[in-house]
């Protein structure tokens, strides 16, 4: 074995060495021979390429954590230590240096990749270039090598179209779209390495990073830049863009601009922003400015710390500007040209018709067009079941004021559960800002599948199931006597059943549909809402929709995976009942995170999802696209893999009476079988699955509560006031009494920005779930003895020092001046705890 | 002429280690896709492929300071981090090891046909199949050569094996492999 073992070596070796196969493969034994060939076409297969913007946020992350080693070894290792000795040097050298050469990084590895096999690895040394590519795609098939019709060939394939893809995706940041200028060089593969010369890309296109470009990227839906002659070019990919550049989202989009010293800007839905001046310097290079103007929608903005005093972040609107050093913060400009800046950590400073005001983590201020900006206000957050609608609202049992500048997304209705995002008057008011629909209530709808054994204009029989139409049910063509069907519909108050929806189900494939934003129209297939759907000659295309429109799809997804669309419709702006909902049948295939049928799900806590459901479960999925375009989840619900001689209904309803059971005016029989949740009372909201029975019966299979018992969760930013053992008093908001298991994050003390989690029962009770420390604002008046400056020259801030824990291990001393600033980057007030690593020593005049 | 080609591991090493952010940035450059495509292979799903890559080169520059550059190789001692990494994911329940391979086919690919996403979905099913026909170290090092492509003492260094031994588990390996495609064939 061992001759063999060094015979196959020698001829891969050979191999990759750029000999052909057919000579390194000749005069084999037989089965090294079929190794020597399998190990070839191994080498051919093409792996999957990571995410651009996942690269692009990892290595970011990286590099963050670079420099956070950095900090917190420059903390740990003082003169005289010589634990880290290597990184002490480092931080000294960063220290010493002003200035770093920015070379063109290549962020080689999430770059556009061109495998081109054959020609990388049986001809290595030939020319590295696109053009290398197209020899590839045309290349006859050498003696000996596979011309598509080899074993692997058939299971693994060539992939000429990744490289078609990688090509095109490639264009729009070779052509230079925003900078000729900056059309990034082609970059060699490293040839003093063997390995890579193997196996790297055949053409790298590094991306432009410097401290004058930002990478745009997390890309999702439809984002746009403006190009010199004033028209709007859609982006596939990741691009340099240069200061002078105008970015905007579409409906269901999002994008984000990555700085080089770290900072992000992220931009919401219908959004769009200018970039007028950059220069993100690194800290060790000098001051970073970056200006941009926010020209409508939402934009979230991570700013890298910095306190060299020089550096500018600042995001303009049309109506004011804010200025962040190293914070996060929100920015909002609505139709009416309001602008809010909402601040999540740090301060900002706000201005607007030469007035300043600083808004600190957990507040929001508000510019009206020609005004200067509103004073501060903190701001509450939340979701809950709308109770009360109109002038105010009642969500979660909290009541909000609305005005001119609330903004009401999805057309709420009682019953809904929405999110609301507002602030805290003086008085303790609460006004919203904007509310948002989460779900529908889903009380009175079900779910069954059966056989379809009589059709009438106004009733179906399924079996001996009496479902009723009119004439808002749709119902899909085709459908004939023995035909199994799915029907969703919504439980009468007698009990009878009326269909709003009958879809075929056939053998081969499973419903869906969905709302989403076209991103691109392709003969066969159509991009929307990140969502390759496969178009048909049948496929009914109506209103001609565009690039960048809201369309609804329906149709079915293969046995093969495929998302064939029977219909695409635009979508009419008006039609809230249309917007942005999906609803699929398909197997999941992980849990954690969720993804059903090739699609991504990100879910939230009150999720309805079959206890029993499994990776390998086929499933229905029915949710809502988010305004980013994240396909959230509202239920998961088990279905059978094969459709059964059973009729199965899945409805949802308040329970009427336990004894006998009835749900929605349905009588239900319980059996020794029945599965039925404790605590479900007479008026409880609950998830029936029920049998239909030989003698037409409903057997109960299971019974589950519908919802948590709770009415909404909030998060109040507000002020501690004073604070008497256990009992807090906070401005503008109820006192509470803090319970022993509530999680405290920071030391609670006078004058502190809290957040606070709360819950409320559905019988009115408050839970404190935790509060959080976001910020503490010293009071600095000159009290006795300390006026500030005793004219002795001395140092006078050592009277104003904070003890705060530092990176959650070293105690720190520091100015009261720097205290913000740390505050800012997650340290907390007071000496760190028991845990630590105590240094209490250390003296940061930060 | 490509700075790249002038800077070897080692040299960037150095330079992150003496601080460097820079380096420690065209380390991740360098390395980042080759390290994805070892997770891929291994974990068989995109996005955790995409998160494990990212936690490497967090860990990377953790211990780079304790890197020795006159020991093992620079990538091989990234692809004995990786390596590690990779069991601590499947042992903290995050899913049995290419148990689901199969499942980045059906993760859609904007612009790709109908009939493309069948071809992919058949492929990575028979190369699931085929790979966990063989024991955990011809895995590894069908794996590290043929799929992630590190040359044979590359391999060696990375399994902490002797040549020799690398290569009787190649040659099995591929053996196994193509007595495994047989059977698909029939």
């Amino acid at each position: 074995m061992n001759e063999q073992d060094e015979l196959l070596q020698e001829r891969l070796a050979r191999l990759e060495a750029g000999e052909p196969l057919t000579t390194a493969g000749a005069d084999l034994p037989d089965e090294t021979a079929v190794a020597l060939n399998l190990a070839a076409e191994l080498k051919e297969i093409t792996l999957p390429e990571p995410d651009e913007t996942a690269v692009v946020h990892h290595r970011a992350a990286v590099l963050r954590a670079a420099q956070a080693q950095l900090s917190d070894t420059a903390v740990a290792n003082q003169p005289g230590e010589g634990k880290f000795a290597a990184f002490a040097a480092f931080v000294s050298w960063l220290r010493s240096h002003q200035a770093v050469a920015v070379g063109a990084t290549a962020f080689a590895a999430m770059l556009l990749v061109i495998f081109g096999f054959a020609t990388g690895w049986f001809e290595r040394g030939t020319d590295n270039s696109a053009t290398v590519l197209e020899q590839n795609d045309d290349r006859p098939a050498q003696d000996g090598e596979t011309d598509g019709s080899s074993l692997i060939d058939r299971l693994f394939g060539r992939d000429e179209e990744v490289a078609d893809e990688s090509t095109d995706e490639a264009s729009p940041v070779a052509s230079g779209a925003m900078d000729a200028d900056e059309a990034p060089a082609v970059a060699a593969v490293p040839e003093d390495d063997p390995a890579y010369d193997l196996f790297l890309p055949n053409v790298v296109l590094p991306l432009q990073t410097g401290p004058q470009t930002a990478v745009l990227g997390d890309l999702q839906g439809v984002v746009s830049v403006q190009k010199p002659d004033g028209n709007w070019e859609q982006v596939h990919s990741l691009s340099s863009l240069a200061a002078g550049t105008r970015v905007r989202t579409g409906a269901l989009s999002k994008a984000s601009l990555t700085f080089f010293d770290g900072s992000v800007a992220k931009l919401g839905p219908d959004s769009e922003i200018s970039i007028d001046t950059l220069n993100a310097l690194r800290p060790e290079e000098g001051f970073r400015t970056v200006v941009m103007t926010q020209w409508r929608g939402d934009s979230t903005h991570e700013v890298a710390f910095r306190h060299d005093g020089g550096s500018r972040y600042e995001v303009q609107s049309p109506s004011g500007t804010g200025i962040a050093r190293g914070t996060v913060f929100e920015v909002s400009v609505l139709p009416d040209l309001t602008s809010r800046y909402t601040v999540l950590e740090g301060r900002v400073d706000v201005t607007s018709i030469n007035v300043t005001v600083s808004v600190m983590a957990g507040q929001l201020s508000t510019i009206l067009a020609d005004e200067p900006p509103a004073d501060p206000v903190f701001q509450v957050s939340g979701e809950g079941e709308v109770t009360e609608m109109g002038e105010s609202w009642t969500i979660g049992g909290q009541t909000f004021a609305t005005d001119a500048q609330t903004v009401i997304v999805g057309n709420p209705q009682l019953g809904d559960w929405v999110t609301v995002q507002g602030h805290l008057l003086d008085d303790g008011t609460k006004v919203a800002d904007q509310i948002v629909l989460a779900r529908e209530v889903p009380q009175d709808m079900f779910t069954l599948t059966a056989v379809v054994t009589d059709m009438a204009a106004d009733q179906w029989l399924l079996g001996d199931l009496v479902i009723l139409l009119d004439e808002e049910t749709a119902v899909d063509p085709d459908i004939e006597l023995d035909d199994w069907v799915r029907v969703t519909g919504v439980i009468l108050q007698d009990g009878s059943l009326l269909a709003r929806r009958i879809q075929k189900q056939t053998p081969d494939g499973s419903p869906f549909e969905f709302t989403g934003v076209v991103q691109t129209i392709g003969a066969e297939s159509w991009t929307i809402s990140g969502i390759t759907v496969a178009v048909a000659a049948d496929t009914e295309i109506k209103d001609d929709p565009a690039v960048g429109d809201v369309v609804k799809v329906e149709g079915q997804i293969t046995l093969e995976g495929i998302w064939l669309a029977h219909e695409i419709k635009a979508v009419d702006d008006d039609d809230d009942d249309d917007m942005a909902k999906f609803e699929f049948t398909g197997l999941v295939e992980t849990i954690d995170p969720w993804v059903v049928a090739g699609i991504a799900l990100t879910t939230d806590e009150w999720i309805e999802i079959d206890t029993a459901v499994e990776p390998g479960s086929l499933v229905k999925v029915e949710g809502i696209i988010l305004a980013d375009g994240t396909w959230l989840a509202e239920e998961i619900k088990l279905l059978d893999n094969q459709p059964t001689d059973e009729t199965i209904i899945y409805f949802t309803g308040e329970v009427e009476s336990t004894d006998p059971w009835l749900v929605n005016g349905i009588m239900l029989l319980a059996t020794d079988e029945s599965d039925i949740a404790d605590d479900i009372t007479e008026g409880s909201l609950v998830q029936v699955a029920a049998r239909l029975a030989d003698d037409g019966s409903w057997e109960i299979v299971w019974i589950r509560p519908l919802l948590p018992p709770t009415t909404g969760c909030f998060t109040i930013h507000t002020r501690i006031t004073t604070i008497n053992g256990s009992q807090i008093t906070l401005a503008n908001w109820p006192n509470i009494t803090l319970d022993d298991d509530v999680q405290v994050d920071g030391n609670l003390v006078p004058n502190s920005t809290i957040a606070i989690n709360i819950c409320l029962g559905d019988d009115d009770t408050v839970v404190v779930i935790n509060i959080i420390v976001i910020q503490v604002v010293i009071d600095t008046t000159p009290g006795p003895g300390n006026d500030g400056d005793d004219g002795d020259n001395a140092d006078d801030s050592s009277d104003n020092r904070v003890t705060i824990c530092h990176k959650d291990r070293n105690t720190l001393t520091i100015s009261e001046s720097g205290l913000n600033g740390h505050l800012g980057h997650g340290d907390t007030l007071g000496p760190c705890g028991q845990g630590g690593d105590h240094d209490d020593d250390h003296d940061d005049d930060d | 002429m490509d700075k790249y080609k002038l800077e070897d591991d080692l040299k960037l090493v150095t330079q992150a280690q003496s601080g460097d952010i820079e380096a420690v940035g065209r380390l991740f450059d360098k390395h980042y896709r080759a390290m994805f495509h070892y997770f891929y292979a291994r974990v068989g799903q995109r996005q955790q492929a995409e998160d494990l890559a990212g936690e490497l080169f967090t860990r990377m520059v953790r211990h780079l300071p304790s890197f020795q550059p006159t020991g093992v190789p620079f990538r091989a001692w990234l692809f004995r981090i990786a390596y590690n990494l990779t069991m601590d994911h499947f042992r903290v329940g995050n899913g049995k090891e290419l148990t689901s391979l199969e499942q980045a086919s059906t993760v859609v690919q904007p612009e790709q046909s109908p009939v493309r996403q069948v071809e992919q979905q058949m492929t990575r099913d028979t190369l699931r199949a085929t790979l966990e026909t063989l024991v955990p170290d011809q895995r590894q090092v069908i794996i590290l050569r043929f799929l992630v492509g590190l040359s044979l003492q590359e391999t060696a260094d990375v399994m902490e094996r002797t040549l020799s031994a690398v290569k009787a588990m190649q040659h099995r390996g591929l053996k196994t492999m193509r007595a495994s495609l047989a059977q698909v064939e029939l």
